[in-house]
């Protein structure tokens, strides 16, 4: 522990002789960029979502699954995964479509066949480039946010979005950024009706109108969505929130994740995905 | 863990030995979680929140015998139940029939074809649909139901998973004892459940095999209800380690509620919402409503909500026909009759038949000092209910002001009379519905007093098909050779023998 403190002061001397941006963070607050806005540059690194409940079980201190197999430990994954209760909405006709989809999630969740994730399922970014009038948010794959890398450019200076007939639907669709106080605020519309909003089944249409929250706290990053989709959900439904902490090593880099290519489909014999 | 299996093994055949103290009552819970699979991960968290499963079998229709004190009628059914644990909801989606033809009883027998209930409860809401998701439907409509949240949120705290669940929630509270041989959770719940206690037996596997709990009834004061769950299997499509009972029998008051054998169970957390319709959430709290209508000199209707009552003025008494449903709805009938009749005594009150819905305020109105007259068939039934079960979990009228009821059988005609006022009771033969049925006719307002086996439609309601019970009740007038013009009845809306013909197309 003494040796990480150590690690985090030379990181802020370090910094100290940086820009404006960095003189906030020596400061333990929140730094801010030359025209007031908060500082989002930098390398955040997700960290489980507030439902992640921990537990005082000693064979919590490792990753033991039931009885020690692969099997269960996905098993079980699949069962918490589902049991958040925060549930998008959906009009009662859909709802055994969802259950249909879920439970052949195999078969039908694009990220199986290495289909992106699209927005909002691919989440925060792990990485932001911050300019006065664009972010830039670079992504890396991790299990539930698609496969391959990929980026979104976000302007901040104060456009207006394309009118939606005249967009081709995309997997993460057209997004604008404001700052509403210093709460940075993304706009998305102009999606395709192919991606998912979480592993669930939780399908949308091309009427998708996704609101991204993204509020720095100190070295905490924070980020919800809410998903607006009135041809298919009764009410906007807003995601968990996830927090993200920066990575304090000035020397940490995104890993180049492996390209995606689909071998198992065709020798899986349940339907038991995690 | 040794210890403890080895204190359960001490204690074995020996009823009701506590063993462990709060903590270890825990202990108990948390391995009967682990035996229903609930417990998963590296983070060892109860992950099943939602549940849904199918199955076939019977429903019966509570206090709707068709003999006093026999079981409950019964439906053939099929059944699918949705279950959210993490917010507190439930659907129940039965469709009921009888098949093998007519049955005798109430709760809707006999049924002219199959009859779909869809029944939900959603957090403090609670409301019928026609379909599920009514309300979110474009020309569908879910009927709020206020009454039924804590009934409903009950039936989901008795599952096997929703009894753990609560049992850990009881903390200390909770407390473990063996009764022949058997491992028994028991605890209080809280909040709306104030006063009810919950106990669980476990099977040799730790899995909940029944669950036990006294509720209110109007009728059978502090009801017994058991839940029995057997034959555990995973019966998911999708393998989840997750034991479902594949036989599941309720009982209340001694008989079967519902007896299931569930063939699918969706344990992977299906995709389960209850979202409450609009007018759901907007519809006042019911509370009990007495409209008085005067039908005839001396005759009054007393309506505003399901089950009605008739006020008749004597000269020196007034006569109460049904204290239906329970004691709030009967004591706000006694009080509408007392203004209406002003002065009288209620001497006596009659009641039509022994269905729950009929009887559940038979007991307030003992309690005013009213004589009871009733079919010859129901006078001991009621005497041995009332003498034998307690009412202790809210006491009602009559537990308050004990007072011992004076109940007159009726055997095939009683009359009342004093030269002001006549009203003749009879038997009503040749009914399916209940075997004590008695019909009133008032000679001078040539008014004919039914329960259930006539219930009107509303007067724009296209026509149904012929009902038995109603083509009876038109021969039985002519039989007795009762002069009626209108009729009273106790559900539904006044109407004439004109409209009782129409119904039973003898225009």
């Amino acid at each position: 522990m003494k040796r990480q403190n150590f690690g985090y002061l030379l990181l802020g001397v370090a910094l100290c002789l940086a820009p404006a941006r960095a003189m906030a963070q020596a400061n333990h607050g929140t730094p801010r960029t030359a025209d007031g806005h908060p500082d989002l540059h930098g390398l955040w690194i997700a960290r489980a979502g507030a439902n992640f409940v921990q537990s005082d079980d000693p064979l919590a201190q490792n990753l033991a699954s039931r009885d020690g197999t692969l099997l269960n430990f996905e098993r079980d994954n699949a069962m918490i995964r589902r049991s958040d209760p925060n549930k998008p909405l959906y009009k009662p006709e859909f709802w055994e479509k969802i259950q249909k989809l879920d439970q052949n999630g195999n078969s039908e969740d694009p990220s199986f066949g290495c289909m992106p994730a699209g927005v909002p399922r691919m989440g925060p970014p792990a990485k932001i480039v911050q300019t006065p009038t664009e972010l830039v948010f670079l992504y890396v794959s991790g299990g539930a946010q698609g496969w391959g890398d990929t980026y979104r450019v976000i302007p901040t200076d104060g456009r207006e979005h394309t009118p939606l007939d005249d967009l081709d639907g995309t997997w993460k669709g057209e997004s604008i950024g404001r700052w509403e106080g210093d709460t940075l605020v993304i706009d998305s519309i102009g999606f395709n009706d192919t991606s998912w909003l979480d592993i669930t089944g939780y399908f949308h249409s091309e009427n998708m109108h996704v609101i991204e929250r993204m509020h720095r706290d100190g070295d905490t990053l924070t980020w919800q969505a809410t998903v607006e989709d009135p041809d298919v959900l009764i009410r906007p439904w807003t995601m968990n929130p996830r927090a993200l902490k920066l990575n304090p090593d000035p020397k940490a880099w995104l890993m180049e994740t492996l390209p995606c290519v689909e071998h198992d489909l065709s020798h899986l014999v349940t339907k038991e995905h995690h | 863990m040794i210890r403890r299996l080895f204190c359960y093994t001490l204690i074995a055949g020996v009823l009701s030995v506590p063993c462990a103290h709060g903590q270890d009552a825990q202990a108990v819970i948390k391995t009967a979680e682990y035996a229903l699979g609930m417990i998963r991960g590296p983070q060892r968290i109860d992950a099943v929140n939602t549940l849904e499963y199918w199955g076939t079998g019977s429903t019966y229709a509570f206090g709707q015998a068709y003999h006093p004190g026999s079981a409950w009628p019964e439906f053939k059914a099929t059944y699918h139940a949705s279950l959210s644990y993490g917010v507190p909801g439930m659907r129940v989606d039965v469709t009921r029939s009888n098949p093998d033809g007519p049955i005798q009883g109430g709760g809707g027998l006999p049924l002219a074809a199959p009859q779909r209930q869809i029944q939900v409860v959603s957090g403090r809401f609670a409301w019928n649909e026609p379909v599920p998701g009514a309300g979110f439907i474009a020309g569908s409509t879910a009927v709020p139901t206020p009454d039924a949240v804590n009934d409903r949120l009950l039936q989901l705290w008795m599952t096997p998973f929703g009894v753990l669940k609560m049992a850990a929630k009881a903390g200390a509270a909770a407390k473990v004892t063996t009764e022949a041989g058997a491992t028994v959770i028991t605890f209080p719940l809280s909040g709306a459940f104030e006063g009810i206690s919950l106990k669980a037996t476990l099977n040799a596997k730790n899995q909940v095999e029944r669950v036990e709990a006294r509720t209110n009834d109007p009728v059978l004061g502090d009801m017994f209800t058991e839940t029995t769950y057997s034959d555990y299997k995973d019966l998911s499509e999708i393998t989840t380690d997750v034991p479902f009972p594949s036989h599941i029998v309720q009982k209340q008051g001694g008989f079967p509620v519902l007896d299931l054998t569930i063939t699918k169970a969706d344990t992977n957390n299906p995709y389960v919402v209850f979202p409450v319709p609009d007018n759901v959430e907007k519809a006042p709290p019911s509370g009990v409503k007495v409209e008085t209508q005067k039908v005839s000199d001396g005759v009054w209707y007393l309506t505003g909500g399901t089950h009605h009552s008739v006020a008749v003025e004597f000269k020196d008494y007034a006569v109460l026909v049904e204290c239906p449903l329970n004691d709030d709805r009967a004591l706000a009938v006694i009080d509408a009759v007392k203004k209406t009749i002003p002065n009288k005594p209620i001497r006596y009150v009659v009641n039509t038949h022994h269905h729950f819905d009929h009887l559940g305020g038979l007991r307030a109105c003992a309690a005013e000092g009213a004589t009871i007259l009733t079919a010859t068939g129901n006078k001991p039934y009621y005497e041995e209910l009332w003498g034998r079960l307690p009412h202790t979990m809210k006491p009602d009228r009559l537990a308050k002001t004990p007072k011992k009821p004076v109940i007159e059988a009726v055997a095939d005609k009683r009359v009342l009379s004093d030269g002001t006022q006549t009203l003749e009771l009879y038997h009503l033969q040749g009914t399916s519905h209940a075997d004590t049925m008695l019909i009133g006719y008032l000679p001078k307002a040539k008014v004919l007093i039914e329960a259930d086996v006539y219930n009107p439609a509303p007067p724009n309601a296209p026509a149904g098909p012929v009902v038995k019970e109603n083509v009876n009740l038109y021969e039985q007038i002519k039989r007795l050779n009762l002069d009626v013009q209108q009729i009273t009845p106790l559900h539904g809306r006044l109407v004439t023998i004109a409209d009782l013909k129409k119904a039973i197309g003898q225009n």
